[in-house]
């Protein structure tokens, strides 16, 4: 499809865009924690990928490519909302951690059904909003993209060993703080057993 | 490393590569060969599988339309921009060639305004020509062989 787009196929582009939009706003979303940033974010990923389309070479996967240009975007996110948060409230100091686990709800449980499955969503959300930066990279592009460590790797700048450790004690983290969960599902799970 | 000896807190360290699929095969052997044996490794890469599949019900962005007419309407103001762009710098191109043409055919170039050291040895006689031209009502530079003329007229001076 890149190839196409390169030769200036706009279906192709469109083609890109049905394809990977959904998973480049809930990259962006899990990872930002803001519906509406996540749609900045990835319509800006497409466009880059756009302005790009001349210099694309196809040894490159476009997988890895694409998700390179969309974390680099969220973190650019992360740190310009860093930035708007020292200017707006000095004294605060608080990391963006803080800010993506004190984020308000984004969805209301209505029946009482869905209360248990919202609450669930929610310690989710906020164990991997509370790990830090590069290991929820990490554990995004890994997790839900399915990157391979190497390719990780490579759309974070990163070392294989660095990713490695990154993934090791991102998801030591997500254990302990799903810790409840777990625990949770542990009686059930014995119960199905013979 | 794991086939010498295989320490639970070594195993720890490899055991999220193992359940990755990430451990090179002798390695990937070890660790299974372990979890075989040790029932407090075995649970936690229960633990670590079960925490891996919670995930799944992180939850994404929902019900979203598609972004597509918004990023193809940008696209096509980019377009617009880098063809509005392309213009105006064909435009400035054509003006700076015509002005430099004009200053070319005109001989008003910049060079002509460098100190000449021809006119600097010979400036008297320009300014005689200056006041001949003047008092015959004729514009400068019309009449090349008066300009010839006063030139040889200054070197033979100078000769003799």
């Amino acid at each position: 499809m890149m190839l196409r787009l390169a030769r200036g196929d706009m279906r192709a582009f469109e083609e890109i865009v049905v394809s990977y939009e959904r998973a480049v706003r809930n990259f962006a979303f899990r990872y930002l924690g803001d519906e509406r940033k996540a749609e900045d974010i990835a319509q800006e990923t497409f466009l880059r990928v756009y302005k790009a389309r001349a210099r694309w070479r196809p040894d490159a996967k476009f997988h890895t490519w694409l998700f390179t240009i969309t974390s680099r975007l969220c973190l650019n996110a992360i740190r310009s909302q860093r930035r708007e948060r020292r200017v707006m409230r000095p004294a605060a100091g608080a990391d963006d951690r803080d800010a993506l686990a004190g984020a308000p709800e984004r969805r209301t449980p209505s029946p009482a059904e869905g209360v248990l499955a919202a609450e669930r969503a929610e310690l989710l959300r906020r164990a991997v909003a509370e790990l830090s930066e590069n290991q929820r990279r990490a554990l995004l592009l890994h997790r839900f993209e399915g990157l391979s460590y190497q390719e990780v790797a490579e759309a974070m700048g990163l070392t294989l060993e660095a990713v490695r450790s990154l993934l090791v004690r991102a998801r030591r983290n997500l254990h302990d703080r799903l810790a409840p969960l777990l625990r949770a599902d542990e009686p059930a799970a014995e119960g199905d057993g013979p | 490393m794991m086939e010498r000896r295989c320490l639970c807190a070594e195993c720890a360290e490899l055991l999220v590569p193992y359940l990755d699929g990430e451990l090179p095969p002798d390695e990937a052997a070890a660790v299974a060969a372990h979890l075989a044996v040790c029932p407090a490794c075995s649970r936690a890469a229960d633990e670590h599988r079960r925490a891996w599949a919670l995930l799944a019900d992180l939850p994404g962005v929902a019900g979203a339309e598609s972004i597509w007419p918004r990023v193809i309407a940008r696209t096509h103001r980019i377009a617009v921009r880098a063809r509005v762009l392309r213009r105006v710098a064909a435009a400035a191109a054509a003006f700076a060639a015509a002005v430099t043409l004009f200053y070319f055919v005109s001989g008003r170039d910049n060079s002509a305004a460098l100190p000449d050291p021809d006119l600097l040895v010979h400036l008297p006689v320009v300014e005689q020509y200056a006041s001949l031209s003047d008092a015959g009502g004729e514009g400068l530079g019309e009449d090349l062989d008066i300009v010839q003329a006063v030139f040889e007229l200054a070197q033979e001076t100078e000769d003799f």
